[in-house]
């Protein structure tokens, strides 16, 4: 059995009387009002704005970039390079022109078909002289069944009248002793035929407009 | 130097340019070169074919050039100099007488 007499006496039950306690109070207040405070916080804006008043939204802060923006590299200058003009192939444009009957080239139909359109002079508005048309019949005294055209017609067309008078031929019909041998010898007719003009052996018919082709 | 500089060019030049004319055309003059020392350099070679087709004959004769072939003196220096084939041959009316230019005149 326990014995009473150990323990203490109990206490009276003396009414207790309750007082409001301040301290309590302040602790109740803060707890509320932190609590209020949180939600607040954590709440979407427009909670305490119905409250407080709208909230002004945030600008966006805008940084600096820290280092220039990458920049693909510019790519290198096109350099106009001058190119040389293309070349004309010449023996190309020669193989157009038409043929004579020694296989050399036709410079005669070649200026009438205005195949080729050689210039009167370096400057481009020359004028040229006019065309000198007299056709003379050489008569050889010996032989006269070969008789020899001279165009002047064709010649002056492209020639001056100084290239031919009077060192190579005197002006008047005749009076230069031209003959087969000299031309082959490279004089009168020959210091241009079979050089630079068609060739003598194989164009006995342009001369001698009789002769068969 | 200079002209040992040129030749060496010219030969070079001379090696890769492939021959244009494989026959000579009637009409082309070949010069024959009198002073000697420049052998290296082959003898510049006129196309009259060329020229005609541009010019009538009496644009070069006699006003520019003689027509009887040795008897004008010409020379690359008389070339330069804007006489004979320089008259053109400057650059405006035809081709000047550049390094590129040499095979083009002097054809082996
Ligand atoms: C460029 C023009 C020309 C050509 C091409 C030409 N002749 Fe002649 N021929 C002449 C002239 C000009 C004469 C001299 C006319 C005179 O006596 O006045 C002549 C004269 C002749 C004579 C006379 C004799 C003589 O020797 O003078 C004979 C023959 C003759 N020619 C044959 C030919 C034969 C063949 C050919 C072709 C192989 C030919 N000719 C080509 C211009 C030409
Ligand atoms: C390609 C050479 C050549 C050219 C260029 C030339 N002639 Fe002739 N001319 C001759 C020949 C060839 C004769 C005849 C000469 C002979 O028979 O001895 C002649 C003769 C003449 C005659 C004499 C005719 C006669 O009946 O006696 C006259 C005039 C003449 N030429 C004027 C001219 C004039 C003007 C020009 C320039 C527009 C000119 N010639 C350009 C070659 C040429
Ligand atoms: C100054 C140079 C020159 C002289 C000199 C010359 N000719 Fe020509 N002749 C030419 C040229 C260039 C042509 C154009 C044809 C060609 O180049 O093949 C031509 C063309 C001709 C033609 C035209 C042929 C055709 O198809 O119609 C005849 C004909 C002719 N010559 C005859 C003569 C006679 C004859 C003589 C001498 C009395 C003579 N020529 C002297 C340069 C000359
Ligand atoms: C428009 C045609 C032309 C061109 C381009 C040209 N030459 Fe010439 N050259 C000639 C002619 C024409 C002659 C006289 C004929 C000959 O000696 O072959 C000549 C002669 C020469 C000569 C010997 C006579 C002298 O003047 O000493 C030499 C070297 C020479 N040329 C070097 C050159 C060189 C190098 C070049 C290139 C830079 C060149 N040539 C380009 C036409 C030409
Ligand atoms: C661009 C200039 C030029 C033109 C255009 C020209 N020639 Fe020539 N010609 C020359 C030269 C360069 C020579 C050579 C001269 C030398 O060897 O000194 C020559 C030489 C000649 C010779 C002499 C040939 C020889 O073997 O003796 C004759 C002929 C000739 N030309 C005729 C003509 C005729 C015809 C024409 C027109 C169809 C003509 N030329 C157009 C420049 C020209
Ligand atoms: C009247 C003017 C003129 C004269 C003078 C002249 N040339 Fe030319 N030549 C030309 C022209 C225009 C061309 C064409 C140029 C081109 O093809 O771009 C040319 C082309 C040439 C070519 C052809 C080049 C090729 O690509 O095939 C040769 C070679 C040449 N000339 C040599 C000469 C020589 C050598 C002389 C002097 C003896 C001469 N020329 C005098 C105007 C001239």
């Amino acid at each position: 059995m326990v014995s009473h007499a150990l323990l203490p006496p109990f206490p009276s039950q003396a009414p207790i009387k309750r007082q409001p306690c301040l301290f309590a109070l302040i602790l109740h207040v803060a707890f509320v009002s932190s609590a209020l405070l949180l939600s607040a916080c954590t709440a979407p804006p427009q909670f305490l704005s119905t409250i407080l008043g709208p909230v002004p939204t945030p600008k966006p802060v805008e940084h600096k970039p820290r280092r220039e923006p990458y920049q693909p590299p510019k790519p290198a200058p096109m350099v106009e390079v001058k190119e040389e003009a293309p070349r004309t192939d010449w023996a190309a444009m020669l193989e157009q022109l038409p043929k004579d009957a020694g296989g050399g080239t036709d410079w005669v139909r070649a200026m009438d078909e205005k195949l080729i359109d050689p210039k009167p002079g370096l400057d481009p508005k020359a004028e040229d002289e006019p065309v000198f048309d007299m056709d003379l019949e050489l008569v050889p005294k010996d032989a006269p069944d070969f008789k020899a055209t001279y165009p002047h017609k064709i010649h002056t067309r492209m020639l001056a009248c100084t290239n031919c008078h009077m060192e190579i031929f005197q002006m008047e019909k005749g009076a230069d002793p031209i003959t087969m041998e000299k031309i082959f010898a490279g004089e009168y007719c020959g210091r241009c035929h079979g050089k630079v003009a068609f060739d003598v052996a194989t164009g006995c018919p342009r001369c001698h407009l009789g002769m068969p082709k | 130097m200079m002209r040992a500089a040129l030749r060496f060019a010219i030969v070079v030049l001379a090696a890769i340019v492939p021959l244009r004319y494989s026959s000579a055309e009637v009409g082309d003059i070949a010069f024959v070169r009198k002073a000697a020392g420049t052998e290296d350099v082959p003898p510049a070679i006129f196309p009259h074919f060329v020229h005609r087709m541009q010019f009538k004959c009496h644009v070069c004769h006699d006003a520019i050039i003689v027509m009887k072939a040795g008897a004008n003196p010409i020379t690359m220096d008389a070339i330069q100099d804007g006489k004979y084939c320089g008259v053109c041959h400057n650059g405006k009316t035809a081709f000047q007488a550049t390094f590129e230019a040499c095979p083009r005149c002097h054809r082996p």
